[in-house]
């Protein structure tokens, strides 16, 4: 990358950074009255960016998981990048998520009074035992040799464990409620681990693709494998979502059935269609097949998939609270705040800006500064 | 229901029934006290016009607040379900089970429960606990409305308990779903997960926000659970920040006064009362046959129930 360019992306950093900054100075300021979410549609694009969040840093850490546990050679040199992404990530998720709560400086209650019957709060107790194991990991990452390949493999397949399980609960956390039909599916933790995968491993993919910090990364061999990947798990989500849509619509009638409509007709079909299935599916798609060793291509097509897969989280978290528990609800009593039409507000949009400036941030200073050395490989860690 | 150990519950002075909060005997004589009071003032012909801030002052409200509620034997409707709420209250809290019957063939869908409940409970905008939905049905000539009031079911199995993450909200021995405003983390996972949408946030917002002032009612503290909740703009101390719902009035019940909502009913439509008690108005409308109670397929089931 030239000066010219990299000039050019900071500035662009700085503008959401200082933008995201005002969202944040503001929500602290005027607690939730600058939201559009409300008491019918309780949970919005905060919500919706904390799942994705943290599903791109499961995924991506399952990558990093993956080549510990079956030591691939091959793939040993995203295992950082992979680890850096999943810390970023998790990191922006844990951000944005506090600003959806009421009381965000009461978030230590889920540990010292936890309700474990609760999905949010094993959830929540998931995810900092990830983020604890992935920065436990980057930390071994920084001393290349030290660690024996037999405990890097017991490390993998823990990994495994904590992010498939931590992923299935994020899942588990909309797919068990039943006030819901349409989030009260089985197929919801499948679906969340597979998203988790399909955004991490695209994001991985970019970060190699675009921005290669050792020799090692910047090979053909690795971003096909990696492009490959992502295919795959393009048409497993793509499966995954016929099965779900096509089983609820196929009599077109049903619970789900209007609701699902209007996934794909309503007015926010858009949504669906051009940001999901063009721009995060078919396009990615075309690049990924067409010259998937090549970095532009790659990097584009992974960038895509991961940043477009953000529609699929949203379409997920909406949808989901939009219809009324009983008929005229909605006419029943009304303000801005008991209404079952949402759409982020500014201020909602500044922080999420400011979440995905900060992951930048950090994932930016962890490949910049942090001691990894350019030349280590799985041998020379006491092979 | 699972009982989760919550060593705090205990020292809530909501958990007190039995001491602090327990009108039984002795506030029966006190009550006799005072209303002979009132009966001497009543003679001097003032009593309609008073305004006494006081326990009392709430079942002014109620129908013939001068005579002996032991003495009722009119079948006032009102009067009935006080007495019976007295007489609920002289036992321990483990051994009531609050319900609510609404007779949808009673409602005449004026809001009236709404006005007195948002009143009651100092509601701002977003927070609204028992709306009355109005549903049109049939064709021209043959239409008609069905209104459906809709309180917090206080579900025997409710899905909002199960999914807080932090044991903010529980149920009652007494049946009643409660939250702990200082507790909750306001993160509104038991807004999503309940199925009647009967909980609502509280997102500090004002009526006269956006106006030159804010009236002085909008920012008077609330009474709920027993406890003083003063809300003032860009505070961000509680409730503000909580999720909100019915309680059923318990702050009303716990002293003898019936749910504002029941006593402001102009059809009186709504019931209220102690299932447990087999001469109580609400059992004997529960084994009417004409009573369901709402989304009974999910399993959550609710303690209000609709005579349809
Ligand atoms: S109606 Fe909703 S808020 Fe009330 S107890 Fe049932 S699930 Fe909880
Ligand atoms: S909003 Fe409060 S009461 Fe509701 S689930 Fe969250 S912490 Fe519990």
């Amino acid at each position: 990358m030239n000066k010219a360019q990299k000039t050019i992306l900071f500035i662009i950093w700085l503008a959401v950074m200082i933008w995201g900054l005002t969202g944040v100075f503001r929500r602290l300021v005027h607690g939730e009255l600058l939201v559009n979410y409300g008491s019918y549609v309780p949970w919005g694009l905060w919500v919706a960016a904390k799942t994705y969040f943290v599903g791109i840093s499961v995924g991506a850490s399952i990558l990093a998981w993956v080549v510990y546990a079956f030591d691939i050679k091959q793939l040993r040199p995203v295992v950082r990048p992979a680890l850096l992404v999943s810390a970023a990530t998790m990191a922006a998720g844990l951000i944005v998520i506090s600003f959806d709560l009421g009381h965000m400086w009461r978030t230590y209650e889920v540990f010292t009074r936890p309700n474990f019957s609760s999905m949010l709060a094993i959830a929540t107790w998931l995810s900092m035992a990830h983020l604890i194991y992935v920065i436990a990991a980057l930390t071994i990452e920084l001393k290349p040799g030290r660690t024996h390949s037999s405990t890097l493999r017991i490390m993998g397949w823990f990994g495994l464990f904590l992010a498939v399980t931590f992923s299935g609960g994020n899942g588990a956390e909309f797919a068990a409620m039943i006030s819901s039909p349409y989030w009260h599916s089985s197929l919801g933790p499948i679906m969340s681990i597979g998203g988790a995968l399909l955004s991490g491993v695209a994001l991985v993919l970019a970060s190699v693709a675009l921005f290669p910090f050792s020799p090692e990364q910047d090979n053909p061999q690795l971003l096909k494998i990696l492009s490959r990947t992502v295919v795959g798990l393009i048409f497993f989500i793509l499966l995954l979502e016929w099965s779900e849509f096509s089983i609820s619509m196929w009599y077109a009638r049903g619970e789900d059935y209007n609701l699902l409509y209007s996934i794909l007709f309503g007015p926010y079909a858009y949504v669906f269609w051009f940001f999901h299935i063009i721009s995060g599916s078919i396009i990615p798609l075309i690049l990924l097949l067409w010259k998937p060793a090549q970095r532009l291509s790659a990097g584009f097509g992974g960038a895509m998939v991961a940043v477009f897969y953000f529609a699929v989280r949203l379409n997920h978290v909406i949808p989901g609270q939009v219809t009324p528990a009983m008929k005229g609800l909605q006419q029943a009593y009304t303000d801005k705040w008991l209404t079952f039409a949402y759409f982020p507000s500014s201020n909602e949009w500044a922080v999420f800006g400011f979440s995905v400036a900060l992951s930048v941030a950090i994932f930016y200073l962890g490949i910049r500064y942090l001691p990894f050395s350019t030349t280590n490989s799985i041998e020379e860690r006491g092979e | 229901m699972k009982k989760s150990a919550l060593p705090c519950r205990e020292s809530k002075p909501m958990e007190k029934e039995n001491s602090a909060f327990k009108p039984p005997v002795t506030n029966l004589k006190r009550r006799k006290f005072l209303k002979n009071s009132f009966i001497a003032i009543g003679g001097l012909g003032t009593i309609t016009g008073l305004a006494v801030n006081n326990v009392f002052a709430g079942e002014q409200t109620a129908a013939s607040p001068l005579k002996d509620p032991e003495s009722f034997a009119d079948g006032s409707h009102l009067e009935r379900m006080r007495v019976e709420l007295l007489r609920a209250l002289e036992k321990p809290v483990d051994q009531r089970k609050w319900v609510m019957v609404i007779d949808q063939q009673k409602c005449v869908g004026c809001s009236a429960c709404t006005v007195s409940c948002n009143s009651e409970n100092n509601l701002p905008p977003g927070v609204v606990y028992r709306p009355v939905t109005k549903v049109e049905v049939g064709k021209y000539p043959d239409v008609s409305w069905v209104f459906t009031p809709r309180p917090c079911m206080q579900c025997d199995n409710p899905p909002c308990v199960s999914g807080c993450p932090v044991n903010a909200t529980w149920k009652r021995e007494d049946g009643i779903v409660v939250i702990d405003y200082d507790i909750c983390i306001g993160c509104r996972n038991c807004i999503a997960a309940c199925p009647y949408n009967a909980r609502t946030a509280d997102f500090g917002d004002f009526f006269g926000l956006e106006t030159p002032e804010i009236m002085d009612y909008e920012t008077r503290p609330n009474f709920e659970y027993s406890k003083e909740w003063p809300r003032n703009p860009g505070s961000h101390e509680s409730p503000i920040g909580n999720a909100r719902k019915c309680t059923f009035c318990l702050h009303r019940v716990r002293v003898g006064m019936l749910p504002a909502c029941v006593t402001t009913c102009l059809g009186g439509a709504t019931s209220f009362g102690d299932y447990n008690d087999e001469n109580s108005l609400v059992h004997e409308l529960v084994g009417s046959g004409r009573a369901k109670r709402m989304k009974e397929e999910l399993g959550t089931a609710p303690s209000v129930y609709y005579l349809i």
